[in-house]
C-alpha cells in the first residue's frame, strides 16, 4: 500500500475534497440549473396553456364574427326585402294616382268638350239664327215687324233643330 | 512533377520529420515513472502533492466555472441561455437525462453526488492533459518526493518497479539529468508541479469509497436491516445462500475495481504518451493524445453510470417473493 | 541445452522474476476480459440495432457487465502491482 502511494492523509483529503466540491457544485451549479429548467418547462407549459386558450378565445370569436355576419347578412336581406316591398307598393300607389288621375283629366277634358260643344251649338244658334234672318231679309226684302220676325226665327230654328 | 510523386515525397518529409526529431529534440532516456504521486513541498509534515496540486486546481476551475455560468440563474434571471450557461444546462441536463434513464424514482437524490463525479473526473483527467502539467516541475531528492516517508529501520524487499535504488547509480552517472546532485551529492529528480488526480491512488480511492458508501447508506436508508438479506439469505436453499455471499464479495471488490479502473485506464494513458514522446517526440503522439482525451471522457462516464446503476440496483427491492419493505418513496 | 541456459539461468534475481511474474499477471489477466467486454458490446450493439427504443437500459446494463468483466482484469492488475512492489 505505502509502495503504491496510499497515504491516509492525501485520502482523506480527497474525500473531504470530493464532499466539498459536491457542496459547491450542488450550490452554484446544479440546483440552479435544475431549478431554471423546471422554471422553464413550467413557462412552456404556461405559455402553450396561454396559446391554447387564445386560440380557443379565437376561435370563439370568429363565431362570434360568423353569427353577427349571419345575422348582419339576414337583416340586409329583410330590408331588401321590405324595400322592395315598399317600392312595389309606391309603385302601385304611383300608377293608381297616375291612372285616377287620368282618368279625371280625361273627364274634365270631355266635360269641357261638351261645354265648349254646347258653347258652340249656341253660338251657332245665334249665327245661324242671323243668317237665316239675313237670308230671309233678303228673300223676302220686306221688314217684317220684330214680331213676326222673332217667330219666323223660332219656326226655323225648330225645324233646324229637327233637322238637324 | 506529378500528383502522386508530390504526395509521396509529403509522406515522406513528414515521417523524416517525425524520424529526426528523435535527434533534434529527443530524450536521451525516459524520465522516471512513478506509481506514486511526488511530493512538492510538505506543509508541516502533511505532504503537498502534485497530484493534490491538480485537485485543487480542477477544484478552482469548476467552482468557478459553475460560478460565472449560473451567475444570472442565481439572480433570477436568464431564462433565455447563452454562451458559458447555454453549455453548462446542456451539461447538467444531459447528465440528468441519463441519471433518470436508469432511476427514475430516485434521480434527484444521488444526481449531485453522480454528476460531481463526473465533472470532477473529467476535469482531473483532461487538466493534464494540458501542455506543460507533467513537465514542469521542481527538483527534490527521492526521499523528499516520497508519499510516504521510508522508514529506515525496517528494510524493504526490493522491488523492481520502484525505479533504482539509489545505491545502484553513483550520482556522477545522473549529473546530466536536469537536476543533477544537490550539495550533499544526492541524485535529485524532476517532480513535476501537477499530475492528474486519476493517476494517484489517493483520489481513485478516495472516490471508490464514496461510491460504496453512498450505495451502502442509499441501500440502508430504503430498506433499513433488510438490505443485509440481500447478502446473507438463507432461507432459499444454499444457492440462494451462495449468490448471496458472492453478492457480499463483488460489493467490497467493486471499490478495488473502481479504484484501479480509473487510476490503471489514466496511468497507463500517461505513461504511453511518455513513451511515444520518449520515441519520437514529435506528431507521433499526437494520435494518442487525442485517444486519452476520449479515454478521460469515457472513463468518467463509467464512473458516473457504475455509481449510478450501483445505488439504482441498491434502491430496488431484492425479494421477489413479497416479503414487506419500506420501498423507496416514489417522487 | 542446460550448457545453453545455465547462464541465465544463473542470472535470475528475484527482482527480475517480479517483473516477469508482473508483466505475465497483467498480460494473461487481460485476455479474458478483452474477448468479454467484446462480446459484451457487440451484444448490447446488436441488441441496440434490433431494438433502438431500449438504448438507454442497455447502454447501462452494458457499462454494468463490462465493469463485472473488467473487475476480473483489475484484480490481475492489482496482483501485477502487489507483485511487482513486492507487497506479497
Amino acid at each position: 500500500m505505502e509502495n503504491l502511494g496510499i497515504n491516509v492523509q492525501l485520502l482523506i483529503s480527497q474525500i473531504i475534497n470530493f464532499g466539498l466540491l459536491a457542496f459547491l457544485l450542488y450550490k452554484f451549479l446544479y440546483n440552479p440549473i435544475l431549478n431554471a429548467l423546471n422554471e422553464r418547462t413550467r413557462r412552456i407549459q404556461e405559455s402553450i396553456e396561454n396559446a391554447e386558450q387564445v386560440k380557443q378565445q379565437l376561435q370563439r370569436a370568429r363565431q362570434d364574427y360568423d353569427a353577427q355576419l349571419a345575422e348582419a347578412r339576414r337583416e340586409a336581406q329583410s330590408i331588401i326585402a321590405q324595400a322592395t316591398e315598399r317600392a312595389k307598393a309606391q309603385e302601385q300607389e304611383l300608377v293608381a294616382e297616375a291612372r285616377e288621375r287620368v282618368a279625371r283629366m280625361e273627364a274634365e277634358a270631355r266635360e269641357r268638350l261638351e261645354q265648349e260643344r254646347q258653347q258652340l251649338l249656341r253660338n251657332l244658334q245665334s249665327e245661324i239664327a242671323d243668317l237665316v234672318t239675313r237670308t230671309a231679309s233678303v228673300v223676302v226684302r220686306q221688314q217684317l215687324d220684330p214680331k213676326v220676325h222673332q217667330k219666323l226665327i223660332e219656326e226655323s230654328i225648330q225645324q233646324l233643330g229637327r233637322m238637324n | 512533377m506529378s500528383n502522386t510523386l508530390k504526395k509521396v515525397l509529403i509522406v515522406l518529409g513528414v515521417v523524416g520529420l517525425m524520424v529526426g526529431s528523435r535527434f533534434i529534440a529527443g530524450m536521451d532516456e525516459i524520465p522516471p515513472i512513478s506509481i506514486a504521486p511526488e511530493v512538492v513541498f510538505r506543509v508541516a509534515g502533511y505532504p503537498v502533492t502534485n497530484s493534490l496540486l491538480l485537485t485543487l486546481l480542477a477544484d478552482v476551475l469548476l467552482v468557478g466555472l459553475a460560478f460565472v455560468a449560473t451567475r444570472k440563474l442565481r439572480n433570477g434571471e436568464g431564462l433565455v441561455p447563452r454562451g458559458l450557461q447555454n453549455f453548462a444546462e446542456m451539461s447538467v441536463e444531459g447528465i440528468y437525462n441519463l441519471c433518470r434513464s436508469v432511476d427514475r424514482r430516485n434521480v434527484d437524490r444521488f444526481f449531485a453526488i453522480a454528476a460531481t463525479i463526473f465533472f470532477f473526473v473529467l476535469f482531473s483527467n483532461w487538466l493534464a492533459l494540458l501542455p506543460g502539467m507533467g513537465s514542469i516541475g521542481v527538483c527534490r531528492t527521492h526521499e523528499q518526493a516520497l508519499v510516504n516517508p521510508v522508514h529506515l529501520e525496517e528494510q524493504p524487499v526490493e522491488s523492481p518497479l520502484e525505479g533504482a535504488a539509489p545505491g545502484e547509480h553513483t550520482a556522477e552517472e545522473h549529473a546530466a539529468g536536469p537536476c543533477g546532485v544537490d550539495d550533499e551529492g544526492h541524485e535529485l529528480v524532476l517532480v513535476p508541479l501537477f499530475r492528474s488526480p486519476s493517476a494517484d491512488l489517493n483520489m481513485t480511492l478516495a472516490l471508490a469509497l464514496i461510491s460504496f458508501f453512498v450505495t451502502e447508506y442509499f441501500g440502508f436508508k430504503a430498506f433499513g436491516l433488510g438490505y443485509l438479506g440481500k447478502f446473507f439469505n438463507f432461507k432459499e436453499g444454499p444457492i440462494m445462500a451462495g449468490v448471496g455471499i458472492l453478492e457480499l464479495i463483488s460489493e467490497f471488490v467493486r471499490i478495488i475495481a473502481f479504484t484501479f479502473r480509473l487510476f490503471g485506464n489514466i496511468f497507463a494513458g500517461e505513461v504511453v504518451l511518455l513513451v511515444m514522446a520518449f520515441l519520437l517526440p514529435w506528431l507521433l503522439p499526437l494520435p494518442f493524445y487525442g485517444f486519452e482525451v476520449f479515454v478521460g471522457f469515457i472513463q468518467a462516464f463509467i464512473f458516473m453510470i457504475l455509481t449510478v446503476a450501483f445505488i439504482a440496483m441498491a434502491l430496488t427491492p431484492h425479494h421477489p417473493h413479497g416479503e414487506v419493505h419500506e420501498h423507496p418513496t416514489p417522487s | 541445452m542446460l550448457a545453453l541456459f545455465l547462464p541465465i539461468l544463473l542470472e535470475i534475481t528475484d527482482a527480475g522474476l517480479r517483473l516477469l511474474a508482473t508483466g505475465l499477471a497483467v498480460g494473461l489477466g487481460a485476455i479474458g476480459p478483452g474477448v468479454g467486454i467484446g462480446i459484451a458490446a457487440a451484444g448490447a450493439l446488436q441488441a441496440i440495432g434490433r431494438n433502438p427504443e431500449a438504448e438507454g437500459t442497455l447502454r447501462t446494463t452494458m457499462f454494468i457487465g463490462i465493469a463485472f468483466a473488467e473487475a476480473l482484469f483489475i484484480i490481475s492488475l492489482v496482483i501485477g502491482f502487489m507483485i511487482g512492489f513486492a507487497i506479497i
